[in-house]
């Protein structure tokens, strides 16, 4: 006599014939999420681990308040963020970050479109080597390429030198130790992010339409204004993103190039917790400068996706 | 759903408890880290440049011959250091914390180290007390002044000399200055000496906020880090400035033509001090290199490097005299460090809003 297999898919499958359709589905449902998620856990519990769990320490110590270095006198409150929005020293400093950080992000946005629609409209061969040039700078730490730059902007160094020698101007440039040198300094240093989000963009454009739109008769230029453009706001969209939120949290940049001329927030910042000690209004600058971030971006991206050009963000 | 939610946040959950913060070792507690004979490594903090190259490269190897315990050396600036000895206060990494004087005082306020004085550390008996930061927070080592410094071919061929910590303001630099911002030590010596040098002090800082506003009117900015100066004195885009001693030394001994001058209201003497973190499993080996690193033979080799020696006796080398040698007339003084610990955030605070607006707006 055969012995009774017990294999699982023979004891199963009678059951499974006998479940209700809708179940089915849902259980398929569930395993098609479970790997997924499991595959999800790594990042999960990294970003729990040193990213969530500092953040929420450092949201903690936002609100308490204390004068004494050894913390003896700490009490909650909210104190912290009175003193932030009732001292326009702090809130011109946030001004300054913001301000900074939209110039950035325009001058890499004006400098980083031409390269990248270069780079659409090139041989698989030139693409390479521009993005092999364009992403070139970031293989340089950020503090060598600052020091770099601060040789050249120097009043005595390679460009005013330049500049005074073939006559364009009478003195020195004030190109270091001014808003406009930390602009310089961070737009160079994030265009690679504006041009590789913008060329993604340009990149998934479908070719015939320019074609169809010569066809019927639109000069390239109006080619470009109705559809290389529009179609290409989600790239430049995310490139402003990045650079704007990469702009809001610098802080070799605007230290090197700017001194203490340009006081932005990440500097403060910085100066309040390393060298004051203030631990705790250190710790409420940063939840401003983040809340300030992620609210620009939010209006950013709103504006946007309101706007007549909703349709390319679906 | 419910299973992957569960299994997660039993993960999640064993995850915090694991980073609960281990208990800390009462000094003296573990049998077999803290005997003396156990201790290889001894981690050891402090600025970098030329104070991490002499300790990892000079006296480091000289110890390791000597004793045969390893030195690893975790470079950073000195409030970086304190924050992390702060952080780390329970389970501490770093044994022996190299601070600037009022780190030193800041870290003994919020008992984040132990005592250091003759009673542990022999070789205190023989060290000028000028250089002390703190009387039993710490060991001073590297010794130098915080003093002005100028370009000697700028300074020749226009007649001009600093014979007053007054003789930093002037328009006559053009803006050719570089000066660091009050975060920076060199900035607040300047701000303590300029107010000494108009009937004030370190108790009354106001004559000196008003010179320092004129100071910010004839400078192109105050530098945030103090790493750049050195390039801009070497590239030729300034030609004053104030830093420490041991980096005017550097300068000159690379052949740069610059010169320490010391002005009759005199400089400031410190040092670079080493201390005892608190509850280190390795408090008496890291209390023996404290002890290494002020005898004389330790002294010789710091000095070499270009700082003052702190050991009695022991004289700055020939190479450095030229530069930033101090002659018996020369006036100098002890900075009241407690007091610049308390009134920084105070000075920090009204610079930063009276002081750097005031930066360039008298500069033609």
């Amino acid at each position: 006599m055969e012995p009774v297999r017990s294999h699982a898919d023979q004891e199963t499958s009678p059951k499974i014939t006998t479940e209700p359709p809708k179940k089915q589905k849902k259980m398929k449902k569930r395993r098609s999420w479970v790997p997924g998620l499991l595959l999800l856990v790594p990042i999960l519990l990294f970003l729990f681990g040193f990213f969530v769990v500092p953040m929420l320490y450092i949201l903690y110590l936002s609100f308490i308040s204390t004068e004494n270095l050894s913390g003896a006198d700490a009490v909650y409150s909210l104190q912290n963020y009175i003193t932030l929005f009732t001292d326009s020293y702090y809130l011109n400093s946030l001004w300054i970050t913001v301000k900074i950080s939209i110039y950035s992000v325009i001058v890499a946005l004006l400098l980083g479109y031409p390269i990248a629609l270069t780079m659409a409209k090139s041989s698989a061969r030139v693409r390479a080597i521009i993005t092999l040039l364009i992403a070139s700078p970031l293989l340089v730490s950020i503090v060598v390429r600052n020091f770099g730059w601060y040789l050249l902007l120097l009043p005595n160094g390679t460009i005013n030198s330049f500049l005074l020698n073939i006559g364009i101007i009478n003195k020195p440039l004030n190109l270091l130790f001014s808003e406009l040198g930390v602009v310089i300094g961070l737009s160079n240093a994030y265009l690679p992010f504006m041009v590789l989000a913008i060329v993604t963009s340009l990149y998934n454009i479908d070719p015939s339409l320019e074609k169809a739109s010569a066809i019927l008769g639109a000069s390239p230029m109006r080619s470009f204004f109705s559809i290389t453009l529009p179609l290409s706001l989600p790239g430049i969209i995310s490139g402003s993103v990045l650079v704007f939120s990469l702009s809001m949290s610098a802080y070799v940049t605007p230290a090197l190039m700017g001194g203490a001329n340009v006081p932005v927030m990440p500097v403060v910042v910085y100066d309040q917790i390393n060298n004051l000690l203030h631990w705790t209004f250190g710790s409420a600058l940063s939840y401003v400068l983040l809340a300030t971030t992620l609210l620009s971006v939010f209006i950013f991206t709103r504006v946007f996706e309101k706007s007549k050009f909703k349709e390319v963000f679906r | 759903m419910k299973k992957a939610i569960t299994v997660i946040s039993i993960m999640l959950l064993l995850m915090l408890t694991a980073c609960g913060a281990p208990t800390p070792q009462k000094a003296g507690e573990t049998a077999s880290t803290d005997k003396k004979e156990d201790v290889k490594t001894l981690t050891v903090a402090g600025n970098g440049g030329v104070i991490e190259r002499t300790i990892r490269d000079v006296i480091a190897p000289k110890y390791k011959e000597k004793t045969g315990v390893t030195i690893n050396y975790v470079p950073g600036l000195s409030g970086e250091i304190l924050s992390k000895v702060e952080l780390q206060k329970s389970a501490p990494q770093i044994d022996v914390a190299f601070f600037v004087p009022t780190d030193v005082f800041r870290a003994a306020d919020k008992e984040l180290t132990e005592t250091v004085d003759e009673s542990n550390v022999p070789n205190m008996k023989s060290v000028k007390t000028d250089f002390i930061a703190v009387e039993g927070a710490g060991a001073p080592v590297f010794g130098l002044a915080i003093a002005p410094a100028y370009n000697t071919e700028a300074f020749e061929k226009n007649g001009w000399a600093i014979k007053s910590w007054n003789d930093l303001v002037s328009e006559k630099y053009n803006g050719r200055t570089a000066f660091v911002d009050i975060t920076n030590d060199w900035g607040f010596n300047t701000l303590n000496a300029l107010a000494m040098a108009n009937g004030g002090g370190t108790d009354n800082v106001d004559p000196g906020m008003e010179k320092a506003k004129e100071l910010a009117g004839y400078s192109t900015t105050f530098y945030k880090n103090s790493t750049q100066v050195m390039p801009a004195i070497q590239q030729g885009a300034a030609d004053i400035t104030v830093m420490g001693s041991y980096v005017i030394g550097e300068l000159a001994l690379s052949g740069i033509p610059i010169k320490m001058a010391v002005p009759e209201e005199g400089i400031p003497l410190q040092s670079f001090s080493a201390t005892l973190v608190k509850n280190t499993p390795k408090e008496e080996a890291a209390l023996e290199f404290i002890d290494y690193l002020i005898s004389d033979e330790a002294q010789e080799l710091v000095a070499e490097q270009g700082f003052y020696p702190v050991a009695e006796g022991l004289e700055l080398p020939e190479k450095y005299q030229e530069s930033i040698g101090l002659k018996e007339s020369d006036a100098t003084f002890k900075p009241d460090v407690p007091k610049f610990a308390e009134v920084r955030a105070e000075w920090s605070d009204r610079w930063n809003k009276e002081v750097v607006p005031e930066i360039g707006k008298l500069l033609k």
